[in-house]
C-alpha cells in the first residue's frame, strides 16, 4: 500500500481565536438538533395549528374584520370571547399552543438529554482537548437550543402578526406590526429560560433516562399542581415554583394583556425566572468545570 | 500526491478565509515553536480518593516519539490525561510547551489527543467528526474540512469518510480518532493505546504517520500493549507500573542499568549438559545455569561479554555443534516483566527506581540539579 506523504509541517498559518468557538459549538448543535426525526417532525407539524389560527383569523375578518371591537354581549361564552379579543390575545394563545406541544417536545429531545448524551459519549475528551472552555461548551449547548426554540415560538408569531397587518384597517396597520416587539421579546426570554434550565438538568447525571424525568418534572408538574393548587385553594402563588406559570405571567407583563393570574404580576415572575436561569447555569457550569475527564 | 495545506503554509488564504485578513487583531498565530516541544513533570502526582494513580512522576520528554508501556492500571491513562489538560495534577508541575496544559487553551491547541475508549458520536459521519474538532482547534469551516478530509485519507478511511461512525468497524472508529488527532498538526501527540483494533496494514499507515511527525518534530508520546511494534517504532520507553515511572530511556540503556538483574544467554547446541559443566568452571561472572529443552541451555550471568567469549571458547575446545547463540533479555517484554515484577514486589518503586529519576529530592538546589538531569534529549 502506498503511504500518503502529507509532507507535516507544523501549521504557521493563522488561526481563529478560541473564543470563536462557542459559535463552532452553536454551530454544530444546530446540526446535531436538526438530525433529531423528532425535531424533523416538530419543525413538520408546528405549522398545523399555524393554520388553524390563520384560518380562524380570515373568519373573524370575515365576519366583522380586525377593527375596534363592540362589548360582547353578557353570556357569551369562553371561545366567543377570544375569538373577539386583540391581536396580542391571539398571539399569546399561538405562542401558548408552540410552547406546550413544540417547544417543550424541543427541549425533551435536544435539551434535557443533550450532556447526558455527550457524557455517554464520552465527549468531553474530545472537545476539552481542543481549546474550548467549560463556558463555551456550555454555551453552545444552550445556545443552539436556544435559537431552535426561538425559531419555534417567534415563526408562527410573525406570521401571525404579519397576518392581522394584512387584515386590519389602515389606521391600525403600523400598531399592530408593533407587535413584533413583544414577540420577539417573549420569544428571546422563553427560548433563553428553557434552553438554559433543560440543558442545566441534563448535566445532572450520565443517565439520558434521569434527566429526562428530571425536566419532566420540573417542566410539567409544578405546573399542574399550581393549577390543582388554585382550583383548590384559589392561591396563585404556586405558580411561583412552575416555570411555565412563570414565563407566562411574565408574557401577560411584555404584550400588556389582562393578567392570567392576578397575584402573579410579571415583576414577581421576571425576577423568579432571573434566579432560577442563573442558578441553573452556574450549576450547570460548575457540574462541567468539576468534571475531569476521567472513564 | 497533492498537498492539501499547501495553501495554508505558502500563504496564499483560501477563498472563504479572505475576509478575515481584514480584521487580523481578531486572529491569532499558531506558534509552533513558542515554549519549546517538550513535556516536563518534577514529582507529578494524581489520586482519587485513597488511590494513588500517579506517584512521583519526574521527567522531560523532547521531541521524538516516546512509548509508554504499562499494564492495565499502572497509571498510563492518567498520566496522558493529565499531559492533555484533562485531569488536574493532584501534586507536582507539569508543563507542556512551557505553560501548564489543564485548561489552557494556549496548550490545547498545540495537542493532539487520541483517547483510548471506543466511543464516538455514531449519528455524525467522520468527515463531519473530524471538521468539527478541526473547526474547534482554530480553522475556518473551509480548511476545516479540507484538513479533515486530508487527515481522513492518511489513515485510509477517504471511502468511508461520509459515512456514518455508528457503522464503522472498530479499527475504523479508531483510525477516526487519529484523524481527529493529527487534523490540526499538533506539536505533542498523545495517543493512548492508538493499534487497538487496527489491521496490519492501517498499523502500518499509523506508525508511519507516527513517524513522520516526529521526524518532523513533533513529540510523540503514545501508549501500547503491542510491545514488538514499540522496539520496531522507537527505543525511547517509559515503563510505568503502580504510578510510577520504573524506567526510561533506551532500551540498551535501560538493560545496562538493571544490574540486579541477570542477563540471561540461551545457546542451543549438541550436547548442552556438557556445556553446562564446563561453562560452571569457568569465569564469566555465571551466576545460574537452565534447560529450557533437550538441547537449550540458559545461561544467567553478571558479565555477559566474559560468558559469551567462554561459550564460545567451551564450544571449541569440545568440538561440539553450536546451534544459536540469543539472547531473551533483548526482547522487550522480557524487560517490561522484569521491571513490572521489580516494582510489584515493592522494590525500586518511586522516584528512585530504574532510570526514571534520581533520589528523593528534598532541597530546592537538589530538585535543580536534577531537573537539569531530566533533560535526556529526542526519540528516535
Amino acid at each position: 500500500m502506498t503511504v500518503r506523504d502529507l509532507g507535516y509541517r507544523a501549521y504557521e498559518g493563522e488561526l481563529r481565536p478560541a473564543s470563536q468557538n462557542t459559535w463552532v459549538m452553536v454551530r454544530h448543535g444546530l446540526w446535531r438538533i436538526w438530525g433529531s426525526w423528532v425535531n424533523k417532525l416538530v419543525v413538520f407539524f408546528f405549522w398545523v395549528p399555524l393554520i388553524g389560527f390563520a384560518l380562524m383569523a380570515f373568519l373573524r375578518w370575515g365576519a366583522g374584520g380586525w377593527g375596534p371591537q363592540e362589548a360582547l354581549p353578557e353570556g357569551a361564552g369562553d371561545f366567543a370571547r377570544w375569538f373577539a379579543s386583540e391581536p396580542q390575545v391571539w398571539l399569546r394563545t399561538v405562542t401558548g399552543v408552540q410552547f406546550w406541544f413544540f417547544a417543550s417536545v424541543v427541549t425533551l429531545r435536544s435539551g434535557a438529554s443533550v450532556i447526558s448524551e455527550d457524557l455517554n459519549n464520552k465527549a468531553y475528551q474530545f472537545y476539552f482537548a481542543k481549546p474550548v472552555t467549560p463556558i463555551q461548551y456550555l454555551a453552545g449547548r444552550a445556545g443552539a437550543l436556544a435559537i431552535w426554540i426561538f425559531a419555534v415560538l417567534f415563526v408562527p408569531a410573525l406570521v401571525m402578526t404579519l397576518l392581522f397587518v394584512g387584515l386590519s384597517p389602515d389606521d391600525l396597520r403600523l400598531e399592530r406590526l408593533g407587535l413584533l416587539l413583544p414577540a420577539t421579546l417573549d420569544a428571546a426570554i422563553v427560548a433563553v429560560v428553557l434552553s438554559v434550565l433543560s440543558v442545566a438538568t441534563s448535566a445532572l447525571s450520565k443517565s439520558r433516562a434521569l434527566t429526562l424525568t428530571a425536566w419532566v418534572l420540573v417542566l410539567f408538574v409544578p405546573f399542574a399542581l399550581a393549577g390543582l393548587v388554585e382550583k383548590i385553594g384559589d392561591a396563585e402563588w404556586a405558580y411561583l415554583l412552575s416555570v411555565p406559570g412563570l414565563l407566562w405571567s411574565l408574557g401577560d407583563g411584555i404584550y400588556k394583556v389582562e393578567r392570567s393570574w392576578d397575584q402573579l404580576t410579571w415583576y414577581y415572575a421576571a425576577t423568579s425566572l432571573v434566579l432560577i436561569t442563573a442558578a441553573a447555569g452556574y450549576s450547570a457550569l460548575r457540574r462541567i468545570q468539576r468534571a475531569e475527564v476521567v472513564t | 500526491m497533492s498537498d492539501p495545506d499547501a495553501d495554508d503554509r505558502e500563504g496564499s488564504v483560501p477563498e472563504a478565509a479572505t475576509p478575515k485578513k481584514k480584521k487580523p487583531k481578531k486572529k491569532r498565530a499558531a506558534e509552533p515553536s513558542a515554549g519549546g516541544v517538550a513535556i516536563r513533570a518534577v514529582r507529578l502526582s494524581r489520586w482519587y480518593g485513597k488511590v494513588t494513580a500517579v506517584s512521583e512522576v519526574s521527567l522531560h520528554l523532547g521531541p521524538g516519539i516516546w512509548g509508554l508501556l504499562g499494564p492495565n492500571g499502572s497509571g498510563k491513562t492518567t498520566f496522558m490525561r493529565m499531559i492533555a489538560g484533562q485531569i488536574k495534577p493532584s501534586k507536582g508541575e507539569l508543563t507542556v510547551c512551557g505553560e501548564a496544559p489543564f485548561a489552557n487553551p494556549n496548550v490545547l491547541a498545540r495537542i493532539g489527543f487520541c483517547p483510548q475508549e471506543d466511543s464516538l458520536y455514531d449519528e455524525l459521519t467522520g468527515l463531519e467528526f473530524v471538521s468539527a474538532m478541526a473547526e474547534l482547534s482554530g480553522y475556518d469551516r473551509v480548511s476545516a474540512e479540507r484538513r479533515a478530509r486530508a487527515a481522513l485519507e492518511e489513515f485510509g478511511l477517504e471511502d468511508a469518510m461520509t459515512r456514518k461512525m455508528g457503522g464503522y468497524s472498530r479499527g475504523m472508529r479508531q483510525r477516526a480518532k487519529l484523524a481527529q488527532t493529527v487534523v490540526h498538526d499538533p506539536d505533542v501527540l498523545l495517543l493512548d493505546e492508538p493499534l487497538t483494533g487496527t489491521d496490519p496494514s492501517s498499523r502500518h499507515q499509523i506508525l508511519d504517520a507516527l513517524q513522520r511527525r516526529a521526524t518532523a518534530g513533533a513529540l510523540v508520546l503514545f501508549s501500547t500493549h503491542v510491545l514488538p511494534e514499540v522496539e520496531t517504532l522507537t527505543d525511547q520507553l517509559l515503563l510505568i507500573a503502580r504510578g510510577q515511572v520504573v524506567a526510561q530511556g533506551g532500551m540498551d540503556e535501560i538493560r545496562q542499568l538493571l544490574d540486579e538483574h541477570p542477563h540471561h544467554i540461551r545457546v542451543q547446541c549438541e550436547r548442552p549438559r556438557e556445556l553446562a559443566s564446563r561453562l560452571m568452571t569457568a569465569e564469566g561472572g555465571i551466576v545460574g545455569l537452565s534447560f529450557r529443552g533437550p538441547d537449550v541451555l540458559e545461561v544467567h550471568t553478571w558479565q555477559p561479554d566474559e560468558t559469551y567469549a567462554a561459550i564460545g571458547r567451551q564450544v571449541l575446545e569440545s568440538g561440539m555443534k553450536l546451534r544459536s547463540i540469543t539472547s531473551p533479555d533483548a526482547n522487550l517484554e522480557a524487560l517490561f516483566h522484569y521491571l513490572v515484577q521489580r516494582a510489584n514486589r515493592g522494590s525500586g518503586m518511586g522516584a528512585d527506581a530504574g532510570t526514571g529519576a534520581g533520589p528523593r529530592l528534598q532541597s530546592a538546589a537538589e530538585k535543580a540539579a536534577y531537573e537539569a538531569q531530566l533533560d535526556v534529549g529526542g526519540g528516535r
